[in-house]
């Protein structure tokens, strides 16, 4: 049985393992879930598939997350969608400075998939 | 008749006769001058008025009978008698000097001319004159003594005094002359220079004599002859009436204060030399200490400094030639006037200093360049070969360490990358783990949940380990940045209990807190020190077997603000004390599951506070881990 009105969730990470362990931790079941493997397929994808949130991982080839962080809130259409950033400890200082360009909440990898699930909800909670 | 008339012609004779004796006498009387006759024995047969004045004998003494000889004092008769009887023979005596002598028995000095009175060609007595002398004989005296006085006066001085008269003929000439020239006063007096001093002298007397001459000032001046030097004063001498007379002179001898003068010029400007050199070289050294200076900065502001130390700065110029590179004033130009010196490295040539005039200075004696100025461009030389030394090894040293710096920033991201690489495959390991564990693959069992945990364990300790090489690799690269915020103690404090609270009981370890009423406002890096306390804490609980307790603690101390953590584990040996800090250090045998870098890491993170780390520990009794971090001052707080 389909729930109606699922969130749609997108995760942008450039591993593959790492996305499709998101998405097996947060569940199809409950989210309408889209993937990028970039900040260009992200940025690309985002109007299209108008996301409510955004799992955004800040180290990636090309446009990394903070640049597409930047664009996605200069954008009108874009700029009110929920975002969390996702970087190893090591990158603390982008993620807080992502946190003070628009990002609503950061999680540290390796993390706890039910961490994830909990924190995704909480964050979604919020900002409906 | 004949009779009488032979008397009266004979009475006319004797009448005539007797008024021409008495014509003789009054003219003799007359005279001023004593004027006598004697007869051919010196009895006196006449004597004037002025005789009897001056003598002071009477009509009656003379009646009596006076031999010239009493009129003579004693010791002028043996002469007297002589001299009469020299002009009683016809000799020519003229005036004779003589003691008079009168009848009170005074004397004065007297100049007697006498002639012989002669009768029929027979000589029969005396006739002479007699001059008072006195006044000319004091005249004579006084000139006499006035010439000792001036002799005197002349030969007192040292000094060359003379006088010449216009033709340059001495007229008087002191002792000091003698000494001099090696000749006697007299001999000099009436010659000329030219007859007693070495042509080329005597030819610069007397050109100055003629200067003098046409002269209305003296003429003062300094002058050598031969190595002696004179002090000259020389004046153009006027009579009375105005015409020239002749040059006096007054020269001394200055040698010796010449000497001593030109020695005393000769330190001073030595002593100018050394203060210029010892300036320059000061100078060097000033510039040498000046930080982020380079080598080239230093040769080129050196060869800068050359000119003025030298004597002559405004025609000296300066090049350095070091390995095919100039270095030159503004001024420099080649001349034949030069001077240089080897610049030494390491005992190579590498190079040289050259000063150089752009005029020639030929009064210095030593040639261009002054002995002094030899030496101290040998010292500037000596000293660049040595700043090139120095700076070479500096050189050496900051590449070296700027070849380990990129080595070490090298090492850092190459931890760093490796790290963030090391933790994505560590994300998925662990996720898929947890997800399997969670049963969203399908339904596991007992052993197959066993294992997985296991494997979580590990990939776990994996993390850490990777966090921890992260944290050390950026310490030592000082690449971690401190955000202070003011530190929420209790709050810190519990959250780390609250963390480690269920491990701790599940090992039947008692963890505590130690905490006061007050704490004071202390600023840190509020997840650096957690990580800190989390170490700490961490370890304590490794090492701490079960019925243990651990004490987590804070106090706040006058400057410091101090932390500790106790434990009641088996404790450090004394020897280990000083090494737990370091890195990969783990104590005992048995394998702990730590990364061997935590206290590493604690002790970095603390120091970078400018704080301080240390362990207390007996064997059997437990540890204690201090960290104390200095307190803000009043006011720097927020």
């Amino acid at each position: 049985m389909a729930k109606v009105n699922k969130k749609k969730i997108m995760i942008v990470d450039d591993e593959e393992d790492v996305v499709k362990l998101m998405v097996a931790a947060l569940g199809t079941k409950d989210f309408d879930i889209a993937t990028a493997y970039s900040g260009e397929e992200c940025l690309e994808k985002v109007e299209r598939k108008k996301p409510n949130l955004i799992l955004l991982d800040i180290i990636l080839p090309g446009i990394d997350g903070l640049e597409v962080l930047k664009k996605l809130k200069s954008d009108v259409q874009t700029k009110t969608i929920t975002t969390i950033l996702i970087s190893a400890s090591a990158h603390k200082k982008q993620m807080e400075r992502g946190l003070s360009a628009g990002a609503d909440a950061y999680i540290v990898k390796p993390f706890d998939p039910l961490e994830l699930k909990r924190k995704v909800r909480e964050i979604l909670k919020k900002s409906s | 008749m004949k009779r009488r008339q032979k008397s009266a012609k004979h009475k006319k004779a004797v009448e005539s006769l007797r008024k021409s004796e008495e014509r003789y006498k009054e003219l003799a009387d007359s005279l001023p001058q004593t004027v006598f006759e004697t007869d051919e024995r010196g009895n006196l047969t006449f004597a004037n008025r002025t005789a009897f004045e001056i003598f002071g004998y009477t009509q009656d003494d003379f009646d009596k009978g006076i031999n010239v000889l009493q009129t003579l004092i004693p010791d002028d008769r043996d002469r007297a008698k002589k001299n009469i009887r020299r002009v009683m023979s016809g000799e020519e005596l003229g005036g004779t000097e003589y003691t008079a002598l009168k009848k009170d028995g005074s004397t004065f000095p007297a100049l007697i001319h006498s002639s012989p009175i002669i009768h029929e060609n027979k000589p029969v007595g005396l006739r002479g004159c007699l001059i008072d002398i006195t006044k000319r004989k004091q005249t004579e005296e006084e000139v006499k003594s006035y010439q000792k006085k001036i002799e005197a006066l002349i030969n007192s001085s040292k000094d060359l005094v003379f006088l010449k008269d216009k033709d340059f003929r001495y007229l008087i000439a002191n002792k000091a002359h003698e000494k001099v020239f090696n000749i006697k006063v007299k001999d000099i007096i009436g010659k000329t220079d030219f007859d007693f001093m070495p042509k080329e002298v005597a030819e610069g007397c007397r050109r100055s004599d003629e200067k003098t001459l046409k002269s209305k000032d003296p003429i003062e001046k300094e002058e050598f002859a031969g190595d002696r030097c004179y002090h000259i004063v020389k004046q153009r001498v006027v009579d009375v009436e105005g015409n020239i007379m002749g040059i006096a002179a007054v020269i001394r001898e200055i040698t010796a204060r010449k000497k001593m003068e030109e020695a005393l010029q000769k330190h001073t400007r030595d002593l100018g030399e050394r203060v210029k050199e010892l300036n320059c070289l000061y100078e060097i050294a000033q510039l040498v200490e000046k930080p982020e200076i380079s080598l080239e900065e230093i040769i080129q502001g050196t060869v800068e400094l050359i000119p003025p130390a030298w004597q002559y700065p405004e025609i000296t110029c300066a090049r350095v030639t070091l390995e095919a590179q100039e270095y030159r004033t503004a001024n420099f130009r080649e001349t034949a006037w030069k001077q240089a010196s080897d610049i030494v490295v390491y005992d190579n040539r590498i190079g040289a200093l050259e000063v150089y005039y752009l005029e020639e200075k030929p009064e210095i004696g030593e040639g261009p360049f002054l002995k002094e100025e030899r030496s101290l461009i040998n010292t500037i030389a000596e000293r660049l070969g040595k700043i090139t030394e120095r700076k070479k090894a500096e050189e050496d040293l900051r590449r070296a360490i700027e070849e380990l710096k990129a080595l070490d920033k090298m090492k850092s991201d190459f931890v760093s990358n490796v790290s963030h690489e090391l933790r994505s495959p560590m994300t998925s390991i662990k996720g898929y783990t947890d997800l399997i564990l969670m049963g969203i693959a399908g339904k596991i069992n007992q052993k197959q949940r066993e294992f997985l945990i296991t494997v979580k364990k590990n990939a776990d300790r994996l993390t850490r380990l990777i966090d921890d090489l992260l944290d050390i690799s950026r310490l030592d690269a000082g690449r971690i940045e401190l955000n202070l915020q003011t530190l929420n103690i209790p709050g810190l404090v519990q959250e780390i209990v609250k963390s480690y609270q269920i491990e701790a009981r599940a090992r039947k370890i008692s963890l505590e807190t130690d905490l006061p009423e007050e704490f004071p406002l202390l600023r840190a890096d509020s997840d650096r020190i957690k990580q800190v306390l989390t170490n700490l804490v961490g370890n304590a609980l490794k090492f701490t077997p079960p019925q243990g307790k651990i004490v987590l603690g804070f106090q706040g101390k006058k400057k410091e603000a101090l932390f500790w953590v106790k434990d009641t584990g088996p404790g450090i040996a004394q020897k280990d004390l000083s090494t737990i800090f370091e890195k990969f250090q783990q104590l005992g045998k048995r394998k702990k599951t730590g990364t061997g870098l935590g206290l590493a890491i604690a002790k970095g993170l603390v120091e970078l506070h400018k704080g301080r780390i240390w362990a207390e520990s007996q064997r059997g009794k437990g540890s204690a881990f201090y960290f104390a971090l200095p307190k803000e001052k009043n006011g720097k707080s927020e």
